[in-house]
Order: C-alpha cells, then sequence, then structure tokens
C-alpha cells in the first residue's frame, strides 16, 4: 500500500520549488552578474595596465556569483528542467520544450540584432574599436543558448501549490 | 462540409472547452495521500499532480491509464468532459432509489 508522506531528502531543500517572484530575481540576478562580469573583464584587458587594483578579484567574485545563481536557476522550478528526458514527465517535458522554442525565438532576434551590428561595424571608419566593443556581446552567444531554456521554465513556472 | 467549416474544424477548441475534470482531490483525500505519495506512486512530480487536479494540465493516455491503476477504478470513474456531481450526491441519490424499489 502506499505511504501518505514521503520522507524528506537531505538535499530537499535544493528542489524545493521557489515562488515566482524569487525565481524572477534569480534570473535577473544570473544576467545582470554576468552583464556586470563582462564589462569587468574588458574593463580589466583594455586598462593601461591591464587588470588595476582588485578588478580582478571583482572579476572572479562576479564569476562565481553568476555561476552560484544560474546553479539554483537549475532546480528552482522544483525540477531540474533541462535535464534527460527520462527524468521528466509529461507536463515537464512540455514545459521544457515550450520554454526552447521562446528561447529559440529570443535568439533568433539578438543574433539577427547582432548581424546588423556586425554589418554596421564593418562599414564604420573604426571598425576595429567596434569589434572590440563587439567582444562584450560575444560570450552571451555562448551563455544564452545554455542558459535561456533554463531561465524561461524559472521565470514561466506559476508558484507551487500550496500542500504538498 | 465546406472549405470555411473544414478549417474551422481544424483549429483546436479553446482550453476551457478541452478541459477534463477529474476526482483526484477526492480519491486521494479518500485514500489520506498527499500529493508527493501519489506522484511517488505514479512516478511524476508532485507540482504535475497540482495542475491535473486544477485541470491546468490534462494528462496523456499513458498516464491516465497508470492513474486509474493506481486506484483500480475505470478511467470514466476518474475523469470527465463534464464536471461530476459530488460522490456523496451519487451514494445517496443510489441508495435512496435502491431502497425505493424494495
Amino acid at each position: 500500500m502506499h505511504s501518505s508522506t514521503a520522507a524528506p531528502s537531505r538535499f530537499s531543500w535544493a528542489v524545493r520549488p521557489m515562488a515566482r517572484s524569487r525565481r524572477r530575481l534569480l534570473v535577473l540576478a544570473t544576467y545582470l552578474c554576468f552583464a556586470v562580469f563582462l564589462v569587468v573583464m574588458y574593463r580589466g584587458y583594455t586598462a593601461e595596465p591591464r587588470w588595476p587594483g582588485l578588478l580582478g578579484l571583482v572579476a572572479v567574485i562576479l564569476f562565481i556569483a553568476t555561476a552560484a545563481a544560474f546553479m539554483r536557476l537549475v532546480t528552482a522550478p522544483g525540477y531540474a528542467a533541462d535535464t534527460l528526458d527520462r527524468r521528466l514527465d509529461e507536463r515537464q517535458r512540455l514545459v521544457r520544450d515550450r520554454a526552447y522554442r521562446l528561447a529559440y525565438y529570443v535568439l533568433t532576434l539578438l543574433f539577427g540584432a547582432l548581424s546588423l551590428g556586425a554589418l554596421y561595424a564593418a562599414s564604420n571608419d573604426d571598425a576595429w574599436s567596434s569589434v572590440r566593443v563587439a567582444t562584450l556581446f560575444v560570450p552571451w552567444l555562448t551563455f544564452l543558448p545554455g542558459s535561456l531554456p533554463t531561465a524561461v521554465v524559472a521565470w514561466t513556472e506559476p508558484d507551487p501549490p500550496e500542500d504538498i | 462540409m465546406s472549405a470555411v467549416d473544414r478549417r474551422k474544424a481544424a483549429v483546436p477548441a479553446p482550453v476551457e472547452e478541452r478541459r477534463i475534470y477529474n476526482r483526484l482531490p477526492v480519491l486521494r483525500a479518500e485514500r489520506g495521500l498527499s500529493r508527493q505519495a501519489l506522484a511517488d506512486a505514479l512516478g511524476i512530480n508532485y507540482q504535475t499532480v497540482g495542475y491535473i487536479e486544477r485541470g491546468d494540465f490534462n494528462p496523456g493516455l499513458e498516464l491516465v491509464f497508470r492513474i486509474s491503476e493506481f486506484f483500480d477504478l475505470p478511467i470514466e470513474a476518474i475523469f470527465s468532459r463534464q464536471p461530476f456531481r459530488p460522490l456523496s450526491e451519487a451514494v445517496y441519490r443510489r441508495s435512496s432509489e435502491e431502497s425505493n424499489h424494495a
């Protein structure tokens, strides 16, 4: 027969679903930390001399903060959305697929905007400095495809039911 | 069937019309099961149980069969396209009909 309650796991806090408002704050924190991290990296590499003062330490802290916020985001809806099919039930697969579709549209727009920016930079006399500034945006092309579906799920999943 | 009718028929019905009603909360309460316990038994996430109960998610055929087997009840006793009458009303009406026949 069935037990009425499941024993709480030692790590249940890590997969306990957050309220949607907190999840959204976490999404914003993840991308804000990453954006500031890129700006600090850019400043560090372009400064004379390179990496003045504690800028390097700030970059490391921001990187760790980004990674920590993203890792928490992975299980913030109460399950790791971006995982193997067999670990998700049919509703979760539906949510994940919808998130991928939405993320794909957003990425298409971003790639389009970046392409236009690159075309503009190529036609500019001071193209080299534009390309340097573009390096601020290129890392997004790596980070966003990997993180956006997870962020979309965390952003859109409604608040968890009150009773478990 | 005209082309317009065919096009109308191809468009999915609004969510409200496609809603599947269920007796999961009652069945769970009768057996003293939490959402988590039912979810564990069915191999799904406990939030999915909540979504099904609220009618926000219509489970697929395979999951419906699993639920039916778990409660040992026919599917139509658990799910319906029409809102269910309260179980107490159904039970008392049947028992009063039986006593009238007797």
